[in-house]
């Protein structure tokens, strides 16, 4: 590869003054002695000079009102800020694809249990504190203490050997037995 | 280039921006739109397309201004995004390169139509640049690679050094060099008559 050749690609870099010192100073020496890059060098500057006064003309667009363009943007702001409003509670689950798709499975769940249990909505909202137990419940709690052995009711095979798990004084499941 | 964001006041409006202070994004907007459009008209050919995608730029900007990290002039910054909006809208199967500018109604005229180079001659105080080299220019510019055409106009018209521009452009400066002399050489051999 001759100089010129290794030199071309860069002409345009040197002319603007944006090689690196030392590759700058190549060129500069190279151009010195070569008048096919130097005439080069000069058309490219030439073509510099003119390329920027007529880009500018060209972009230079009288119709633009930065007025009307601020008054828009500030729509466009006020519009996006009102999207990101915050929203609280249920709202702002709601406003989400899933959190409708969670309320709406919550609220069938609910309703299912309470035709499935055959007990009144009573049953499904005192456990989860939502409504409070009646007198008798709250004065007794005794009578509806979850005893081990009626834990152990959970799985229907605890069913046959119910009868030999036997209790200790304190009514927990005795762990000799 | 090292970044002396002390330097810059588009950097310290942008900082104001990100403490919450709404009108020093609008300072922004002022100073910097006009250049974003004619920068974006290049690409998309029609102002009133150019004007939308500044909108978008700037909203952007102003939704991101939270991770926004100082760490090279504004404008490089800015005009990364406004090059990446440009250069999308290139690449979109459904566009078509428009020379002729399509007021809209809503923007003054009824339907009215005037080509850029026009409106850019009405601006020029340079008698010697007539509406048919610019229109020429155009046509020339828009047949450019858009790499070429973006490196040539933020060298040229937005004045960025070759860093600056490789910045902008995501790629190395060996590339910007490249894309520069090819894009300038383009334009030399098929405006020379013009100078």
């Amino acid at each position: 590869m001759s100089a010129c050749q290794d030199f071309s690609e860069d002409l345009t870099a040197w002319v603007e003054e944006q090689l690196p010192a030392q590759r700058w100073e190549q060129l500069s020496e190279h151009v010195t002695h070569c008048p096919r890059c130097a005439a080069e060098a000069h058309s490219l500057r030439a073509a510099i000079v003119w390329q920027q006064r007529a880009l500018q003309a060209v972009a230079a667009l009288d119709g633009v009102d930065p007025l009307a363009l601020k008054v828009r943007l500030r729509r466009e702001l006020r519009a996006a800020a009102d999207d990101k409003a915050p929203a609280w509670g249920l709202r702002a689950v709601w406003a989400t694809t899933f959190g409708r798709f969670a309320l709406a499975g919550a609220a069938v769940s609910v309703a299912a249990t309470v035709l499935l249990l055959g007990v009144g909505p009573e049953m499904v909202l005192m456990p989860l504190g939502l409504e409070a137990p009646p007198p008798a419940v709250v004065q007794q709690t005794d009578f509806f203490k979850d005893y081990p052995l009626i834990e152990r009711l959970d799985v229907l095979e605890h069913f046959d050997t119910v009868e030999s798990v036997p209790l200790d004084d304190d009514g927990s499941a005795s762990q000799h037995g | 280039m090292p970044l002396n964001a002390e330097a810059d006041p588009d950097v310290q409006l942008m900082l104001a921006v990100q403490r919450g202070d709404r009108s020093a994004f609008e300072r922004l907007f002022e100073r910097h739109v006009r250049g974003v459009v004619g920068f974006a008209a290049q690409f998309v050919g029609t102002r009133a397309r150019a004007e939308e995608l500044a909108q978008d730029v700037f909203l952007q900007i102003y939704r991101a201004r939270a991770r926004y990290v100082p760490s090279a002039r504004f404008t490089t910054w800015l005009y990364r995004m406004v090059t990446n909006a440009c250069l999308s809208e290139v690449r979109r199967a459904d566009h078509r390169y428009r020379v002729q500018v399509q007021d809209r109604p809503e923007d003054g005229g009824p339907g009215t139509s005037r080509s850029i180079p026009e409106a850019a001659t009405q601006s020029s105080e340079d008698a010697l640049l007539s509406q048919e080299t610019l229109g020429r220019l155009r046509a020339v510019l828009a047949a450019l690679p858009p790499q070429q055409r973006a490196a040539l106009l933020l060298a040229r018209l937005e004045g960025l050094s070759y860093e600056e521009v490789a910045t902008t452009l995501a790629c190395s400066v060996a590339a910007v060099k490249s894309l520069i002399h090819r894009a300038t050489v383009t334009l030399r051999d098929r405006m020379h008559e013009e100078y």
